[in-house]
């Protein structure tokens, strides 16, 4: 899925929730964040939380298209392994 | 704006000022080491705090200038008249940094070229043309190679963290300013799967390695804007037992930390560790307008200037204890002015009386300014139950329509936070227990949100708290069944519904037939009255069946000095809080002959109940002839004191009574009066307890 914003915070964090419920349901998670300049805590969090219900269900779970800005916001999170996210 | 942002903008305000007057005093009269370490400091926290911000611009320029501030305070450079002249350059430019920054403006080419001509100026005064790292990451080891240790923060975000408007990642990147980042572990053990998280709510926490010569302080002040909104411990890596600690408290924890190259984390040992911490209460000054002077011309800006600064209101963080302190010590001053006071009855010198009342009325005056320091607005502490009330409420799959009426209502501070548990347990459970279920309240006809007041008013001396709902109200029944079960009243009793209400305070009744995690364990309503009545303040419940419950919290205004109206009964001297006295009356024939041996009279049309003082507390008989009622009032009741003598206000200081005396019903401390005689102070509400229920035998 992609995204229409280009700051994914906790101000979108809610429907961000639903729209990734939505898309779980169809199957796996494939994130595309080319869009995206800007995430913070609550937006990672919830991504964690996605991955976890994918391993669960044995889904995958990948964020493609970060770039570095938002790599690095990634990488200062402590989050950038454990989501796989790539500087691309 | 948020708060942290006004708080942000409120400390480099007065960081700086301070920066310029001890600037200013060095250019006349030299430099001392502690104002340069000062200084330092000044430019050292505006790094800090604009660091957690993300103002990149405002930490790349604060950082070389304080580079050069540590060389300057460590002697290795000495301080010339030029570059103090630099650092006052340096203040102003700060501030514009600051400015834009918050306005979240990038900087135009003015100031681009002014902050590039500073830096050059000030790296070319650092020792031997010292290079500074563009990069503000790996410097500061560089000052103080000596100090150096390896840290470990532990930190878990609360679940309301979010609410706090900081982005823990900006925060977390400030420690690479202060040092080296050995290990970041993100724990995500406590995160919900996609089907069960609140989005709203934290569930990360970190565990830190943090090589640097920073000290405990430094590294918690890098939370210094959300320390209310995470649990965090700092300790020294190499401190075992706070690692044991922390393991055992969750499970799991030690494997991570492992498997993530905490070295230590694979050792073993056990013990606690409790930090203190010192209670801060804010104190708010209001900078006064400068008076009117005889006309001066001013250019523009300096106008404009000047009404800025008239408009800046600063906040002082000062240690409670202090305030205390001066409580006590007017305290002391309200005793020894007493005593003036009297003495000038004796020598019957109406010029000293005159000037002792004089003193009197000013002391009150301190008094009062000194109580309104402690005072805050309870709404501004209140406001964090609705995220609360909403958390619950979407725990238990219920809708709230949560209010809080009278937030501008002032309390102690201290009173303020104390009652926050309390509360927040008693809407917890009007929401678990009191609110039915949406489908519920649709067949009964209610609206399905249900409805919590969260009320505070002030009320003859007391501050008033009521938590309100329109839920189906306490189970009388049940409550009762419950407490016979428990041995707690006899099954042959005459209680009133609000007395059986009141039982659910008492130690292990739990009517709930479900104990959830919100509540129904039987603990807590009791805590909830102990924590109450440790601030001398009572609490009641109300509540009609279908209807909903009202519970009313009441507290004392102040807890060191009160207005008190001095009494006596028998040999003894009595303080009667003012604030709770509607009137004196005499005790005339008429009345008497109305009471005909019973303690009631009749005051304009009204039962008024009687309360002998000298009986009840055993006190012999005067020769006065004259007998007075004090009618006090407290909540709904009212009743009259029989007493002695009536002598009028006193500024009463509040001493407590030794052990021996708490088990005295009626007396909540002493006071000492000016002749050096001990006065008791009544505690009315006990008093009034007593008094219903010798009535109702």
């Amino acid at each position: 899925m992609k995204f229409d914003t280009n700051e994914l915070t906790i101000y979108e964090v809610e429907s961000l929730h639903k729209d990734l419920l939505l898309e779980f349901e169809k199957g796996d998670l494939l994130l595309d964040i080319s869009t995206v300049n800007k995430v913070d805590m609550s937006v990672i969090q919830l991504f964690l939380s996605a991955r976890k219900s994918c391993l669960e269900s044995s889904k995958s779970f990948q964020i493609i298209g970060a770039n570095s800005e938002v790599t690095k916001i990634f990488q200062e999170s402590g989050c950038q392994s454990l989501l796989g996210v790539i500087d691309e | 704006m948020n708060e942290e942002l006004e708080l942000f903008i409120e400390d480099v305000d007065e960081q700086l000022t301070f920066m310029e007057n001890a600037l200013v005093s060095m250019q006349e009269d030299g430099v001392d080491d502690e104002s340069m370490g000062a200084l330092f400091r000044s430019m050292h926290t505006i790094k800090g705090t604009a660091g957690m911000f993300g103002f990149d611009d405002v930490v790349s320029f604060t950082h070389v200038a304080e580079n050069l501030l540590s060389d300057v305070r460590d002697g290795k450079v000495e301080l010339s008249q030029e570059m103090i002249e630099i650092f006052l350059q340096s203040k102003d430019h700060t501030q514009t940094l600051v400015d834009l920054a918050v306005d979240n403006e990038t900087l135009d080419e003015q100031t681009q070229a002014k902050n590039d001509e500073l830096l050059e100026i000030l790296k070319s005064m650092l020792p031997g043309g010292k290079k500074v790292e563009e990069k503000v990451d790996v410097e500061i080891l560089e000052d103080e190679p000596d100090g150096e240790k390896l840290w470990h923060i532990s930190l878990r975000l609360k679940p309301h963290f979010f609410a706090s408007g900081m982005d823990i990642i900006n925060i977390l990147s400030f420690f690479k300013i202060l040092g080296e980042v050995k290990q970041l572990l993100c724990l995500d053990t406590d995160v919900p799967i996609l089907q069960d998280i609140n989005p709203t709510q934290s569930y990360i926490g970190y565990e830190i390695l943090f090589f640097s010569d920073a000290d405990y302080a430094d590294i918690e002040e890098i939370f210094e804007f959300v320390i209310d909104d995470v649990e965090l411990e700092i300790f020294s890596a190499d401190d075992i037992e706070m690692l044991q600690a922390l393991c055992d408290k969750e499970e799991g924890l030690r494997e991570e930390l492992v498997f993530a190259g905490f070295d230590s984390a694979s050792r073993v040992r056990s013990g606690t560790k409790n930090e203190k911490k010192v209670e801060k209460i804010e104190v708010e000054k209001i900078k006064v307008e400068p008076e009117e002077t005889a006309p001066v011309k001013l250019d523009k800006s300096a106008k404009k200037s000047s009404k800025k600064e008239t408009k800046k209101s600063f906040s002082l963080r000062v240690d409670s204890n202090k305030i205390d302190q001066l409580i006590n010590q007017i305290s002391e001053m309200v005793i020894a002015n007493a005593k003036v006071t009297q003495r000038a009855d004796v020598l019957d010198d109406n010029e000293l009386s005159e000037s002792a009342t004089i003193l009197s009325d000013m002391l009150e005056e301190i008094r009062t300014g000194i109580m309104n320091i402690r005072m805050v607005q309870v709404g501004d502490s209140f406001n964090k139950f609705k995220r609360i009330v909403h958390d619950v409420a979407k725990k238990v799959d219920k809708e709230i329509d949560f209010e809080i009426v009278g937030g501008e209502t002032e309390l102690d501070k201290m009173v303020v936070e104390k009652i926050s548990d309390p509360l927040m347990h008693m809407l917890r459970n009007s929401i678990d227990h009191g609110i039915e279920t949406p489908e519920e309240r649709k067949t009964l006809g209610k609206s399905p949100k249900g409805h919590v007041v969260l009320k505070t008013y002030p009320d003859a001396g007391t501050i008033v708290i009521e938590i309100s709902d329109d839920g189906r109200g306490l189970p009388r029944d049940k409550i009762l069944a419950k407490a016979i079960a428990n041995g707690l009243v006899d099954e042959n009793n005459n209680l009133s519904d609000k007395e059986i209400f009141n039982l659910i305070f008492a130690a292990g009744l739990s009517t709930a037939e479900e104990v959830s995690d919100i509540s129904g364990r039987g603990v807590g309503m009791d805590v909830v009255k102990s924590n109450i009545e440790a601030l001398r303040g009572t609490v009641e419940i109300d509540s009609k069946a279908g209807e909903g419950s009202l519970f009313t919290i009441r507290l004392p205004l102040t807890l060191a000095i009160i207005d008190g109206f001095l009494i006596q009964s028998g040999n003894t001297k009595y303080i009667i809080p003012l604030d709770m006295i509607q009137e004196c009356i005499e005790l005339d024939a008429k009345y008497k002959k109305e009471m005909d041996g019973n303690e009631f009279i009749n005051l304009r049309d009204s039962m008024l109940p009687l309360l002998d003082v000298r009986t009840y507390f055993d006190e012999e008989a005067t020769k006065s002839e004259r007998e007075n009622i004090v009618v006090v009032r407290y909540g709904d009741y009212k009743i009259g004191m029989m007493v002695d003598e009536l002598f009028g206000e006193f500024q009463t200081v509040i001493k407590p009574l030794g052990e021996v005396f708490s088990n005295i019903v009626g007396i909540s401390g002493g006071t000492i009066l000016g002749s050096g005689e001990i006065a008791l102070i009544f505690d009315i509400p006990k008093l009034m307890e007593h008094k219903i229920k010798q009535i109702k035998k």
